[in-house]
């Protein structure tokens, strides 16, 4: 019997279409045939090419993607199985479309993968975990730490080295290659920062000795000044970023230091700022 | 000694429900005690090969099955799937074990791990 280890296993994951990519007529074809052959197993390609009034080794091109569909073809073929006048429009409209293509694909993947990375609290704090003197790259225990469950955990973990932000260098050395990079929020991530403040909250509730401190104002500022404010926001996460860099001390707490610079309220006329970027958005917190 | 195919792997949404089905279906045997968290799925069996399931997060595709070959030098291979017209996925990795990994894309765009085993 073949003996389960660990060790003969293997952790990973793979780029693969978020979103499936829109179903082709040559799919919704091989479909159809494959619906007619259920129903009668003697049924054949043959049977359906001359049904659609097509040569049955064109059919198998068309098929197997040797052949590409003209929009009169399948106008012809769409006409012949009934189909609705919009489902047909947008089957010829995507066969003008090109294939997406591998790099598109990836793009694409990594583009979510990035804001998925910024959005969700967890990515960034086991980052900084792997800094720690005392952090053990085990995924348990990470997971215990952070108080997330392990397949989030594995998740984050996989895109983080999609991206290049990780490197599991050794059985033991895990290395954040984000170094101190910035993750810019934006609106679409309320929610990380309520799942923070619930964090926050949590460890604060069972541990009172943690220090924690909370800074918050709400001021009226001439727009015009707001980017002045943006940059000095950024120049002190720098600063603090520096400071620990220049300490010689072991890592052994991980926080979260967060700013955020952003209009509660716009009085221009038509809601636009005196430095015309449109209101109610992040953008007067650029740099 | 050759370079097989040592593992399936099957990406799922909801691991624990696909390894409660396959629990239920096949008999086979889950362990997730390790270091990753890996679901290991023993098919109790001396043939054939044995596997083990991953989540993938709600924006990450579809579930899907990945086949694994054992290398003797994953960044070698690695390598050899670029000049080859491969695409790497993920560079390769140290495991808590201290097996080393890559996920890479065939020139059809399939998914597959590249795995050497600890020395």
């Amino acid at each position: 019997m073949i003996v389960v280890s660990y060790h003969r296993r293997m952790k990973a994951h793979v780029l693969t279409d978020p979103t499936p990519a829109p179903r082709r007529f040559r799919q919704f074809l091989q479909e159809e045939l494959a619906k007619r052959c259920a129903r009668n197993p003697r049924y054949s390609l043959r049977a359906f090419a001359r049904y659609l009034r097509l040569d049955h080794s064109t059919l198998s091109q068309l098929l197997r993607g040797r052949r590409r569909f003209t929009a009169r073809t399948v106008e012809r073929i769409a006409a012949r199985l009934s189909l609705a006048p919009p489902m047909i429009t947008q089957f010829v409209e995507l066969e003008r479309t090109p294939p997406e293509s591998w790099a598109t694909r990836e793009l694409r993947q990594l583009s979510r993968d990035a804001s998925l990375t910024l959005a969700e609290w967890h990515h960034p704090a086991i980052l900084e975990l792997t800094r720690l003197a005392s952090f053990k790259p085990d995924v348990r225990w990470i997971a215990r730490v952070l108080d997330v469950p392990v397949d989030d955990v594995n998740i984050a973990i996989t895109r983080l080295a999609r991206l290049g932000l990780l490197d599991m260098q050794s059985r033991t050395t895990w290395v954040d290659k984000a170094g101190n990079a910035e993750a810019r929020i934006d609106g679409g991530s309320v929610r990380t920062v309520s799942a923070l403040a619930g964090r926050a909250r949590t460890l604060v509730g069972s541990k009172g000795g943690r220090s924690a401190h909370y800074s918050a104002t709400t001021v009226a500022v001439p727009g015009l000044t707001s980017r002045r404010i943006a940059e000095r926001v950024e120049q002190f996460r720098r600063e603090i970023g520096q400071m620990l860099d220049s300490v010689d001390a072991e890592r052994d707490h991980v926080y979260c230091l967060e700013l955020a610079f952003f209009p509660v309220a716009d009085l221009t006329p038509d809601g636009v700022t005196t430095d015309g970027t449109a209101g109610g958005t992040m953008a007067d917190s650029r740099s | 000694m050759g370079q097989p195919v040592v593992q399936w792997q099957i990406l799922a949404r909801n691991p624990d429900a696909l390894t409660s089905f396959y629990a239920a279906l096949f008999d086979w045997r889950v362990n997730a005690d390790n270091a990753m968290g890996y679901r290991t799925v023993d098919t109790g069996s001396d043939r054939g090969i044995n596997g083990g399931v991953w989540p993938i997060g709600p924006t990450e595709g579809h579930p899907l099955v990945q086949l694994f070959v054992e290398v003797a030098d994953v960044a070698a291979s690695v390598a050899k799937v670029e000049q080859l017209g491969g695409r790497v996925v993920i560079p390769p990795q140290a495991l808590p074990d201290g097996d080393r990994l890559a996920i890479v894309l065939d020139t059809e765009g399939l998914s597959l791990g590249l795995m050497q085993r600890r020395a």
